[in-house]
């Protein structure tokens, strides 16, 4: 059985030129990167639209990574900031979308019923204890990770993601003995 | 034992699929986009800058040029009369006399 290579040397490949090693970067982080986003956006089409640039953004700044063996985390850096640059426009043509989607059929909806619930939920949120929520509690961040993602003092975001996991909880109806 | 996080199904309905051929597909078609954007403004960058060049070379080519003109034709002339003579030469050499074979793949 061959050993998968790690990020570190996928990243050296890449660096190198091979469109086959970043195409298997995108493979391995696509899912948290994505799953990130949907959370911190709360629409499907945006956050992957979101996921691309920031693939694209991470292929055209490989050489600036200072630690290949932190890919995921750079990774998740560059769509935090992707995401706040966008949020603005983002929100004025989601405003306009939101109209819209609500004349819709409830069957209609993208997605469970569970996820329609959490992204709801989620939308109640501000935005940075939105995001540090969905790196400490959806993603299994440590506090101090998501602090570096974020930018922000450790804590800020411990504090994010007590008061936002208690808000999720109530919105939810859910019995959450951690708060 | 630890009780499951009862947020934690809410979170996972919400994933993106673990494989996804047509967003790695998607993504690495932005890229390949990208790539050709950034060579062609590459290759157009080096056009200018030869465009650039020669139209600042442009007056001093041409003071040049008009300068030595008559040295240069009579220069082109030695030059064309030298290659005549060596090609006849070289025709002479190769088709007249019969040399031995190891000189005829030195020619």
């Amino acid at each position: 059985m061959s050993a998968q290579p790690t990020d570190a040397a996928l990243v050296a490949a890449a660096r190198s030129g091979s469109d086959n090693a970043f195409s298997r970067l995108v493979d391995r982080h696509q899912q948290a990167v994505r799953s990130f986003l949907r959370r911190v956006c709360g629409h499907e089409a945006d956050a992957d639209d979101l996921a691309q640039e920031t693939f694209l953004a991470a292929w055209t700044s490989l050489r600036t990574l200072d630690k290949p063996e932190r890919v995921r985390s750079w990774l998740f850096g560059i769509a935090w900031r992707r995401a706040q640059g966008m949020a603005r426009s983002m929100s004025r043509t989601r405003r306009r979308e939101t109209d819209w989607q609500g004349e819709r059929p409830e069957h209609d909806q993208p997605g469970t019923e569970l996820n329609i619930a959490m992204q709801q939920a989620l939308a109640q949120l501000p935005s940075d204890q939105r995001a540090a929520v969905a790196l400490c509690l959806a993603g299994d961040w440590s506090h101090a990770d998501a602090a570096q993602i974020l930018e922000m003092p450790l804590g800020t975001v411990k504090s994010h993601v007590l008061r936002g996991r208690a808000r999720l909880a109530e919105i939810l109806g859910v019995r959450d003995d951690e708060t | 034992m630890t009780r499951p996080d009862p947020l934690k199904a809410f979170f996972e309905a919400g994933d993106a699929p673990a494989i996804d051929p047509a967003f790695r597909a998607a993504t690495m078609q932005r890229i390949a986009q990208r790539r050709l954007q950034l060579g062609l403004a590459r290759a157009a960058l080096a056009g200018l800058t030869v465009f650039v060049s020669l139209l600042l070379l442009r007056p001093i080519a041409v003071s040049l040029a008009l300068s030595l003109s008559a040295s240069l034709g009579e220069a082109a002339l030695a030059l064309a009369a030298t290659g005549l003579v060596a090609f006849a030469g070289y025709y002479l050499a190769t088709h007249t006399v019969k040399w031995p074979r190891w000189v005829q793949r030195l020619l």
